[in-house]
């Protein structure tokens, strides 16, 4: 430490007091940030009864699990549903990226004729859509997709917004000359899209791919539509019936009632279990934050480096 | 830089693949257990876009089927029924249970599937515009039956016209013999019944549930019992106040749980009962008028302003949106606002598990309106392929003690057990088959009774439904579409005022100003439209 402290001081270095204060006030906003995600966790292993007397607290006077219970007493469906949520998840994220880089890739090209027309599809999507009974009707008249898989990815694979963020990524930072350069070389379009477009196009790439992500993990809607049985539901789904029922449940004694009556061992820890929710929600996907986090880094110091 | 790239690309490979394949690994396992359900699914998703592909087909289809069940030999058929609540575990050995017993009667199967609750309300619309394949559907008043009966969603029962005939009457005889007609007439739409209704309570009364324990520890029993009028209550909870002070509230009340809602006040407001103009319930004048042209009301006013004054009710009335439920359950309140029915208090003590505690007094007069006679119906789809299938199983529901028993209790021993002959309590699997919606399938006093409530239950529903005032607009659901726009600006004048005013929390006085913004907003032309279309429904009939 001593010998840290007499270091001779660089030209990057900062005096002690600025460093301590930025160091306090960093310290200050991490904890407001990070203490509402400990509430929730605390909450959610606190007894019901409590948090209706006491409220919130970090400290409850009793704990419990009931939340947890009530959510996971069906703890197969969860685990499959958790399955579900990340199959959909990683394969939906990897072919929408590469859907969505080839469609990007062509009209970024300013030697590619039609990019005008092609631009121009893309964004018409964007402005208009057929609206939802139509759309719904498509999935599941013409394609059979209800109740698979399949229909909680597709619709998501091409963003018209995502592709308008690639092209864009595409046009201003990947240099005509290398693209030239290769051709002279001899690589094929396929070639130069692989080893060349691609790998400059991480930070973008990775962007747009923590955003498809979070678009397919947090997704519950498209289950909502297509997914009749209990079985091919994800995760997020899962837990907003299971929310929606709670309300439903809280604010409607005869059904409460009714469902007590035949199952005398049915709990309802209503706010409790919100807070479960949210953390059985957010679960994997924060491990998917520091997995991108390197490649926006290294986008950033890329870029820096060229100036 | 190139490979520096390629090799975090060909790592981060793995671990995608690592990551995919365990996953499809879950899912692999979770599927397998349910390879029969999976299975099924396509099959009858096919059936489903067969019938569906020229929409309006669904009633030429239909056309062939009841003369192939007017013969005596039916072909077997699979029925499938959808209700509003939590899916169940125990389907399938449900499903065969009542398989067994359904085809030596009508030569059907059962197939029966959920939708949340909740989420029926976003979904239903979708399977009616999707023409998926149904049968018998669960259908309700506040779960858009209006809408979905306008989207040509279900079967008009009662429509002679209809190439399946007047299916209420060829195969519904045990309904019409068992079933109130009030409940029938009420929840027509046009003059036809989309929905058989459930045999259950038909009345609707307002009332109060109160907390016995502190009642007694108070010495307030008596007094409480001889409750008539909701004046009468203000000495009762005065004393609750001065005797236990801040640690428990006399009354709690929220936007939505007051003295004016669940018809205290006696006001049917002909269908959505955020925009103004009403009949009064008790009366048998078919006169619209404003809530404002009610002296009842402006007293009832007056009336929980002074409550709120002298601190009996809670301070944040106007805005908490703790549930009365919830509410109770803290333990810190003394009364609520409730609907009644017989044993109410029962099951909310149940509820809020303080069983026993709880008791209730009605407050008025019973009345029916439109939206007691359709809470709760049973609909056949337009895409069914046999409504006349549909109906029977529909009228074995409001016949058959064994099959409505079996469908919403479980199976003898597993889900329940038997305490006497209609006695019943929970099973050692009762967790894996509750559904809990007995009110909405079929015909309740075929219902068992549990241990905890009142054994002569359905008795005392029989008493309540009895002698009910019919409201006179009852069977009349306004349509809004005509006056849209002024109705829309008078729902948001409302959100400004009416939580405020009807916990007491501001001025009676305010309630002109209400009146006066309503006035200039399109009042006259709501109460016009809606006398208008009052009229002709009472002139149709």
């Amino acid at each position: 430490m001593a010998a840290a402290n007499q270091r001779v001081k660089s030209v990057m270095d900062i005096s002690t007091p600025a460093n301590t204060a930025i160091n306090v006030f960093f310290w200050i906003y991490s904890a407001i940030c990070i203490i509402p995600l400990v509430l929730v966790l605390v909450v959610s292993f606190t007894d019901e009864k409590t948090v209706l007397l006491h409220g919130y607290s970090l400290f409850p006077h009793k704990l419990s699990l009931s939340a947890y219970d009530f959510l996971l007493n069906d703890w197969l469906n969860v685990v499959r549903s958790y399955g579900i949520s990340i199959l959909v998840t990683v394969v939906g994220t990897i072919v929408s990226l590469l859907v969505m880089a080839m469609f990007a890739y062509p009209i970024s090209r300013r030697d590619f004729k039609h990019r005008g027309l092609f631009s121009f599809l893309m964004v018409f999507t964007i402005l208009y859509n057929a609206g939802l009974v139509p759309f719904y009707m498509m999935y599941t008249q013409y394609l059979h997709l209800q109740n698979s898989i399949l229909a909680l990815m597709i619709p998501y694979i091409v963003q018209a917004f995502f592709v308008l963020v690639l092209r864009t990524f595409f046009t201003n930072s990947v240099p005509v000359e290398l693209i030239e350069s290769a051709k002279i070389d001899g690589a094929g379009e396929w070639r130069i899209f692989a080893q060349i477009v691609l790998p400059l196009s991480l930070p973008v790439l990775a962007s747009v791919g923590l955003l498809c992500t979070l678009n397919y993990w947090n997704d519950w809607w498209l289950s909502m539509l297509f997914i009749n049985d209990n079985v091919h539901i994800n995760i997020q789904y899962r837990m907003y019936k299971a929310l929606q029922d709670l309300q439903f449940l809280s604010s409607n004694s005869t059904a409460y009632a009714a469902i007590l009556a035949q199952n005398p061992n049915f709990q309802l820890p209503s706010e409790t279990v919100r807070m479960a929710m949210a953390v059985v929600g957010i679960g994997p996907i924060v491990f998917a934050y520091p997995f991108f986090q390197r490649y926006f880094v290294q986008g950033l110091t890329v870029g820096a480096v060229k100036g | 830089m190139f490979r520096k790239g390629s090799k975090r690309v060909k790592s981060s490979t793995m671990l995608l693949s690592v990551i995919l394949l365990t996953s499809m690994g879950l899912t692999a396992c979770g599927g397998n257990n349910n390879n029969s359900e999976g299975s099924s699914s396509p099959s009858s998703s096919a059936k489903a876009s067969e019938s569906a592909s020229p929409s309006p087909s669904a009633s030429d289809s239909a056309s062939p089927s009841p003369s192939e069940s007017a013969s005596p030999e039916l072909k077997p058929y699979e029925l499938k029924v959808l209700w509003e609540g939590p899916a169940q575990k125990d389907f399938p050995a449900i499903e065969a249970e009542i398989n067994k017993y359904l085809q030596p009667k009508i030569n059907a199967t059962v197939k029966l599937s959920t939708l949340d609750w909740g989420v029926y309300t976003d979904k239903m619309p979708l399977l009616i515009a999707g023409r998926t394949d149904m049968d018998v559907v669960f259908t309700a008043q506040w779960n858009g039956h209006a809408n979905n009966v306008a989207k040509g969603g279900y079967l008009a029962l009662n429509n002679p016209d209809l190439p399946v005939g007047n299916l209420l009457e060829k195969y519904g005889k045990d309904i019409t013999a068992s079933l109130d007609p009030t409940f029938l007439e009420g929840a027509k739409i046009k003059g036809f019944n989309y929905g058989i209704p459930t045999n259950k309570e038909l009345a609707a009364q307002g009332g109060v549930l109160y907390r016995t324990d502190i009642a007694e520890e108070l010495g307030l029993t008596e007094a409480l019992n001889n409750v008539k009028t909701v004046a009468d209550l203000e000495p009762i909870l005065k004393t609750v106040k001065e005797k236990k002070g801040s640690s428990i509230i006399p009354l709690f009340m929220k936007d939505g749980e007051t003295f004016n809602t669940h018809y205290m006040i006696q006001h049917d407001y002909l269908g959505d009962a955020t925009i103004d103009g009403l009949v009064r319930k008790d009366g048998d004048d078919p006169k619209v008028i404003s809530k404002f042209e009610d002296p009842d009301y402006m007293a009832q006013l007056d009336l929980t302003r002074k409550f709120f004054q002298e601190g009996l009710i809670n301070k944040d009335a106007a805005t908490t949106t703790l549930g009365t439920q919830d509410a109770m359950k803290k333990g810190n309140v003394f009364m609520i606002t409730s609907s009644m029915k017989p044993g109410k208090d029962a099951e909310f003590g149940n509820a809020i598990n303080m069983p026993g505690k709880i008791k209730q007094i009605d407050l008025g007069p019973r009345t029916v309106s439109t939206g007691e006679t359709a809470g709760a119906m049973l609909a056949i789809s337009t895409t069914s392929k046999d409504p006349a299938r549909a109906m029977m199983f529909i009228n074995l529901l409001h016949s058959d003690k064994y099959l409505n028993n079996l469908l919403n209790f479980g199976i003898e021993g597993k889900h329940y057990v038997k305490v006497s002959d209609n006695v019943i309590k929970a099973g050692p699997n009762a967790a894996d088959y509750n559904p809990g919606v007995a009110w909405e399938l079929g015909n309740q006093f075929l219902n068992y009774t549990f241990e905890t409530e009142a054994p002569d239950k359905w008795d005392q529903f029989k008493k309540f439904n009895e002698g009910a005032h019919k409201s006179p607009a009852l069977g009349f659901t306004f349509d809004v579409e005509p006056v849209k726009s002024q109705a829309a600006v008078l729902i948001n004048i409302a959100k400004q005022y009416q939580a405020a005013l009807e916990t007491g929390s501001i001025d009676p006085k305010k309630a002109q100003e209400w009146y006066d913004k309503e006035k200039k907003n399109g009042l006259a032309d709501v109460i016009a439209e809606k006398q208008k279309q009052l009229d002709a429904f009472l002139a149709s009939k």
